[in-house]
């Protein structure tokens, strides 16, 4: 005897989720042959004996299974978006800001927008790829430079400016007020590979410091991680770290004759862009999207 | 004792099929970068000394982890594989929770423990983070379930009565281990050190967060290979070119060399 059941695996609800992890369960079960039950009686029945005589690996290994379907089934957005989402590719620096920036543009634009956060030139490496992206924003000229280079895209535009900062701990304990002072302390600094590793070593060359670190990261949240788990005494951060440390971190400022200012490019994807996407470049650039950048510490294009 | 050569059940010609798809499913990958590979470049690129700190970096400290996880990790495994404790499961459990950490995490959890402010790094004198000393503890951890758990396994399945005949004859526990029950699993022996030190050699989300990653001292190849696809890929490639050499030299190498020596002693 078979037993058939309908479950509701279209619907996402935690019924229909239910009802999923019941009936595989109850499928699974060793089956008594009782022909004037009904289905679920039958099931529920087949459920009650598993965990009599004992079969409850199988119960477990069945309704793990089931819970993870229904899970992965339910975990996609609730409601159809009927063009897709805006697939933003943003340099790590940005992530605080753009997630407002993202969350304020989903409140007066009917469109959902979803962010992957890395290190510039790993998102430029992805989109050379064919990574399906529909907007870029790097932290750097450079690395928006090869995508360009390679026509997956047109025209960027410089939406922000960042600068670097000192960040230390909290009371800021080894007294770092220049670059100078960074000599002696176990620092972090970004790999020179990696946009803000060449913006570093710029710094410290402009300001003649011969520094050692004992650790370079691969993208700059790395960096302002360390400093904040105390496992260094400073890092190099952009000032936007700072702000986004709150209380874990304080940040010390480089004079502006050694520091450099960074400049973030923008860009839509492809030769033609979907509505959706050139909208939101645009409300970054709009005075909505620059207050938000200049509340997380970023400077005006 | 059936040998390996007593191989009267082949399995049925779908097995062997999908058996080659999942050849091609791992080969393919690695054929492909090896085609992307710029090979005239190799030559310059052997001799770059960033290269060769790189090399030097990666062979001693995955060594190093090696002999660390086989050292601490053999008793371990005895111990697993023969006690009748019920806390087994749980410690079983806990060697192997390095495995289902994604290595940054692991990383952050060596802080945790080492760093400066660690359980145990805040009494130490010397910082243990940022050396290559950290490098060889990050990449034992993340490699020590795979000795273990390899080692533990074929112990637990070992045949008992040589040993036994052994102790009967007046042999310590000590002794009827070294000479009796660790030659007839020398192949599992083996086979998880070299998976360890596969995995040490490949490890990078821990060793870039507690090494360091400074070039000459705690930069691996793994990471000099990332690192450089940030401005590089062709440069990358290369790097992870000539790593899958060696390691594919050392594991076929390696694991032939030894598992035939014990066929033919037996």
């Amino acid at each position: 005897m078979s037993i058939a059941f309908t479950v509701g695996v279209h619907e996402c609800t935690p019924a229909a989720s239910a009802r999923l992890v019941i009936g595989v369960v109850g499928w699974t079960a060793p089956r008594c042959a009782s022909e004037q039950h009904g289905q679920w009686a039958t099931i529920v029945s087949n459920l009650a004996r598993m965990t009599r005589t004992g079969d409850r690996f199988r119960t477990t290994v069945a309704a793990v299974i089931a819970a993870a379907i229904g899970l992965a089934g339910c975990s996609g957005s609730e409601s159809p978006d009927d063009a897709g989402p805006i697939r933003v590719s943003a340099a790590a620096s940005l992530t605080r800001a753009f997630e407002q920036i993202g969350d304020e543009f989903e409140k007066t634009h009917d469109a959902e927008v979803v962010f992957s956060f890395n290190g510039s030139n790993v998102l430029a490496t992805q989109m050379i790829e064919g990574a399906p992206v529909d907007v870029f924003a790097s932290a750097d000229t450079e690395s928006m430079q090869t995508v360009v280079d390679a026509g997956v895209v047109l025209t960027p535009e410089t939406f922000a400016t960042n600068r670097l900062a000192i960040m230390v701990q909290p009371g800021n304990p080894n007294d770092v007020e220049t670059l100078d002072d960074l000599s002696g302390l176990d620092v972090a600094l970004c790999a020179a590979e990696v946009p803000c590793g060449r913006y570093a070593k710029r710094v410290l060359a402009a300001a003649d410091v011969e520094l050692v670190p004992v650790s370079l990261d691969a993208n700059v949240n790395g960096v302002a991680t360390k400093v904040q788990l105390q496992e260094v005494d400073a890092g190099l951060v952009y000032s936007t770290n700072i702000a986004d440390a709150g209380q874990l971190a304080e940040g010390v400022e480089i004079a502006d004759e050694f520091n450099v200012v960074a400049e973030y490019p923008i860009a839509t994807v492809g030769e033609s862009p979907s509505d959706a996407a050139v909208e939101f470049v645009e409300f970054v650039m709009s005075e909505t999207g620059q207050q938000i950048l200049a509340e997380s510490g970023f400077g005006p294009p | 004792m059936t040998s390996r050569s007593d191989r009267s059940e082949r399995p049925p010609w779908p097995v062997a099929a999908v058996a080659a798809v999942a050849v091609l499913f791992v080969a393919v990958p690695v054929v492909g970068l090896l085609t992307r590979t710029p090979w005239s470049d190799v030559g310059d690129l052997v001799t770059e000394p960033d290269f060769l700190n790189a090399l030097r970096v990666s062979a001693l400290t995955s060594v190093a982890a090696t002999v660390v996880v086989a050292a601490i990790g053999l008793p371990l495994a005895w111990w697993l594989a023969s006690t009748r404790s019920r806390s087994v499961g749980p410690i079983r459990a806990l060697v192997s929770l390095s495995m289902v950490m994604p290595p940054v995490v692991a990383g952050v959890a060596m802080f945790a423990a080492w760093g400066r402010n660690g359980l145990i790094g805040s009494h130490l004198g010397p910082r243990v983070a940022f050396t290559p000393v950290g490098v060889v503890m990050a990449q034992a951890f993340v490699a020590m379930p795979f000795f273990v758990l390899t080692v533990e396994a074929a112990m637990a399945q070992l045949d008992r009565a040589p040993a036994d005949a052994a102790r009967t004859l007046g042999a310590s526990r000590w002794f009827a281990f070294v000479h009796v029950t660790l030659p007839s699993i020398r192949p599992a022996l083996v086979a998880g050190a070299v998976l360890a030190w596969a995995r040490a050699l490949g490890e990078f989300g821990a060793t870039i967060t507690f090494g360091g990653n400074v070039p000459g001292s705690t930069r691996t190849l793994p990471l000099a290979a990332y690192l450089a696809l940030q401005e590089n890929p062709d440069r990358a490639n290369t790097i992870a070119a000539v790593l899958i050499a060696t390691s594919f030299a050392v594991l076929v190498g390696l694991r032939s060399y030894w598992t035939a020596a014990w066929r033919g002693a037996r």
